[in-house]
């Protein structure tokens, strides 16, 4: 099984996860601002990005 | 998301992983948003929306709990069913079908690995929280959450043609996961903190 992991794959990856983490805390805080409950929806956001392992 | 990823890498073919990865975000997004509204509607009927600063304070102590496993302060198991999803949908059923079959079966969270803390708590919050919407919202905002992975996932493949690559990208950056995870969870628990005191001080 080739598991060779290109140099690079990981700095994307984590690129991409800075981004969906900032993205989420910012609309949950906007969010929060409407409705505190709301601010819940883009945090769940979040922890299903880093939930990988179970895909 | 192993079997998914070479569709474009390998076969080059994107129209058909667009279509698949599509299939198996809406067949995921279906389930959980039914699955969300029903765990929140059994709340409701068994009553817990009547106690909402115990459910507070409750999600707020199980937030913190998981967001410490995450980041390796606390050491235990959390409940699931050691299993993951059968690739041999892919033989079976091709692309399209399978990947239909695994949103279907993968999104659900109860009959495949659960290696991070915050999908329970998430299902706890719409069990406590009593409220079908709310459920429905959570469950259905993880899954995407989960789906996105599989979108991006091709930004790191190079040639494997089985999908370990990514997964071997993935397994290799796990400490870096875990603490997003727990950055999810404590942002989630401050909500719950700023929400308890609302409504403990009549807000």
């Amino acid at each position: 099984m080739d598991t060779t992991v290109d140099s690079a794959g990981p700095d994307r990856l984590r690129a991409a996860s800075a981004v969906v983490a900032a993205t989420a805390l910012v609309t949950a805080a906007g969010a929060g601002a409407v409705d505190v409950r709301l601010a819940l929806v883009p945090l769940a956001v979040l922890l299903g990005w880093s939930h990988l392992h179970s895909v | 998301m192993g079997a998914l990823t070479p569709l474009v890498k390998v076969a080059r073919d994107w129209r058909t992983w667009g279509a698949a990865v599509s299939l198996y975000t809406l067949s995921g997004l279906g389930v959980t948003l039914a699955a969300g509204a029903g765990i929140g509607e059994l709340g409701h009927v068994a009553g817990l929306p009547g106690r909402p600063a115990f459910v507070l304070a409750a999600g707020l102590a199980i937030a913190l709990v998981l967001a410490a496993r995450e980041l390796g302060v606390l050491r235990f198991r959390l409940p699931e069913r050691p299993l993951q999803t059968e690739k041999v949908w892919m033989h079976q059923f091709g692309p399209l079908g399978a990947a239909t079959l695994w949103g279907l079966h993968l999104s659900l969270g109860f009959f495949t690995r659960v290696n991070y803390g915050g999908f329970w708590l998430l299902t706890l919050l719409a069990l406590g929280l009593g409220s079908p919407r709310l459920g429905a919202l959570l469950m259905g905002a993880h899954w995407l959450g989960k789906a996105l992975s599989v979108w991006v996932a091709p930004l790191a493949l190079r040639t494997s043609a089985d999908g370990s690559e990514v997964v071997g990208v993935w397994d290799t950056d796990a400490r870096h996961y875990r603490r997003v995870q727990a950055l999810g969870l404590l942002a989630a628990g401050a909500v719950l903190a700023v929400w308890l005191t609302t409504l403990v001080s009549g807000g």
